[in-house]
């Protein structure tokens, strides 16, 4: 007996009909439900190389001949499927009854793009949702300096942090790149999340907040989108275009949508749409603006220049943490009178976001607007 | 029908307004047995958010899509498919695993007798 892990529901008519599993080692088994009771679903299952399910996933191999005429001829498996369990027991040959098999004519629907399957795939291998970005210059050349690779890379990372952050109120995603191609420069990462129970990527809002972003088609409709997205996703969103904008390049954004369905979004925006997007939002600073609300006491304060302070905050968006944070004044004497150390004080700040070219390390600093004194 | 588990149906859905689907049935008309769920039917079969799933009943919006199906050993002991025509009154259905195939979470008030069986 060996435990299998479901990799693909490829099948489903009020259960699973059909789906791809691998064992401990990576090997590939297509099984199909013949028998469901009370106690479990059964299943016909035969090992299969990539290339043979490849072949069946793009509707060539009839089911009934990948299940009657397998790789590895008299090896046959009866699978079990009973609560999250699947384990798989040899079946010999002479036990597989013609009840158990399809008729002929069962293809299984195609994907649209073989790109779209090759990348379906990268994504249950890895058992994480897929995304790739692909920079394309105006020669559609195939290679892209360091530091706008890096930069780009960090302002994505950013804005999908920015976008999680907005919804699960929490961050950090985890991304990691697992592949750069060269045709028109491609990087692919993997999110450090699971599918869901319907194999849909959990990031399918932040992921279509993005999608969203990157579609122009003028000036007018967009004010009325960014609008949505006013503060920080707008401004980390920005500083993503600003990356494109200075090296003039086009960006396609595609991501595992739904293993399930086998659904690859992807969306194109041409440098002259960026350009556009990106002139439009810094022209529109309040759009971009984001306001973050600290309560405790000073450390430090300077009615001088800029107006430099530090706080210990108590109390960040209105939530208790603890941390020190420093900024400086939008104009100098709000800081007037302020009592160090003693009193507390609940402050608004603007927080502006900038990419360091050193470190490509996304930072944040602090302008102070607003500052009343409260009760301890 | 028995009520539904915690979750289901998932927040995001469709409301169905006169859009049709598919569903095969055991014989040559629809009957109740047609449309009881794997929750209902074997209701210690299925755990945690499994139940959800097994708590609605699968369609198709694509006849062709059905029909394929029932090349399938599981389902060669059924003998027809019925044509529903949904309304919001009858339920809600999400898009769920494949391209043509949906779940359906049915209401009491849908009417059985409203479909019409496809010639196979």
């Amino acid at each position: 007996m060996k435990e299998l892990k479901l990799v693909r529901i490829l099948d489903f008519y009020d259960e699973i009909q059909l789906f791809t599993a691998k064992d401990a080692v990576g090997c590939m088994y297509l099984c199909q439900l013949y028998e469901s009771t009370a106690d479990g679903s059964d299943y016909l299952c035969v090992a299969i190389s990539q290339d043979r399910l490849d072949s069946f996933l793009k509707g060539i191999l009839d089911l009934r001949e990948a299940l009657t005429q397998p790789e590895i001829s008299d090896q046959y498996y009866k699978v079990v499927m009973k609560k999250d369990v699947i384990q798989a027991f040899d079946l010999a040959k002479n036990d597989v009854q013609e009840s158990m098999l399809p008729e002929e004519g069962y293809f299984f629907e195609p994907d649209e793009q073989t790109e779209d399957i090759d990348m379906i795939r990268e994504s249950e291998n890895c058992g994480s949702p897929l995304i790739r970005l692909a920079l394309e210059d105006e020669k559609n050349g195939h290679e892209v300096s360091a530091e706008c690779l890096s930069g780009v890379l960090a302002a994505y990372r950013n804005l999908l942090n920015s976008c999680y952050k907005k919804r699960n109120d929490k961050e950090v995603l985890k991304l990691d790149v697992v592949a750069l191609k060269a045709a028109s420069f491609d990087i692919h990462f993997k999110v450090d999340t699971s599918f869901d129970l319907l194999m849909d990527t959990p990031l399918i809002n932040e992921l279509s907040a993005i999608d969203d972003l990157f579609c122009f088609e003028d000036i007018e409709s967009y004010k009325s989108k960014a609008v949505k997205f006013k503060g920080r996703i707008l401004n980390s969103f920005v500083l993503l275009l600003n990356f494109l904008k200075e090296n003039k390049l086009s960006l396609r954004h595609k991501w595992v949508k739904s293993l399930t369905d086998g659904k690859v979004q992807s969306r194109y925006t041409p440098f002259r749409s960026i350009a556009k997007m990106c002139d439009f939002l810094e022209s529109e600073n309040d759009l971009c603006k984001e306001i973050r609300e600290f309560c405790g006491v000073f450390l430090a304060s300077s009615v001088e220049e800029s107006g430099k302070w530090t706080m210990r905050c108590e109390k960040i968006d209105g939530e208790p943490k603890t941390k020190d944070i420093s900024g400086t004044s939008s104009d100098p004497q709000i800081l007037s009178g302020v009592t160090i150390e003693q009193k507390h004080y609940r402050i608004q700040c603007e927080e502006i976001q900038t990419i360091k070219k050193a470190t490509m390390k996304v930072t944040k600093k602090y302008i102070l607007v607003k500052k009343d004194e409260i009760e301890s | 029908m028995d009520p539904l588990p915690e979750g289901a149906p998932p927040e995001v859905v469709l409301v169905p307004n006169n859009d049709v689907f598919y569903r095969i049935t055991l014989g040559n008309s629809l009957t109740n047995e047609d449309l009881i769920s794997y929750l209902q039917k074997w209701p210690e079969k299925y755990q945690g958010e499994a139940k959800i799933l097994a708590s609605g009943v699968s369609v198709f919006d694509d006849l062709n899509a059905a029909k394929r199906k029932m090349k399938l050993p599981a389902l060669r002991n059924h003998k027809g498919i019925a044509k529903l025509t949904l309304y919001p009154a009858d339920g809600v259905v999400k898009k769920s695993f494949g391209k043509y195939h949906y779940t359906w979470w049915r209401t009491q008030s849908f009417d059985l007798s409203k479909a019409e069986m496809e010639a196979l």
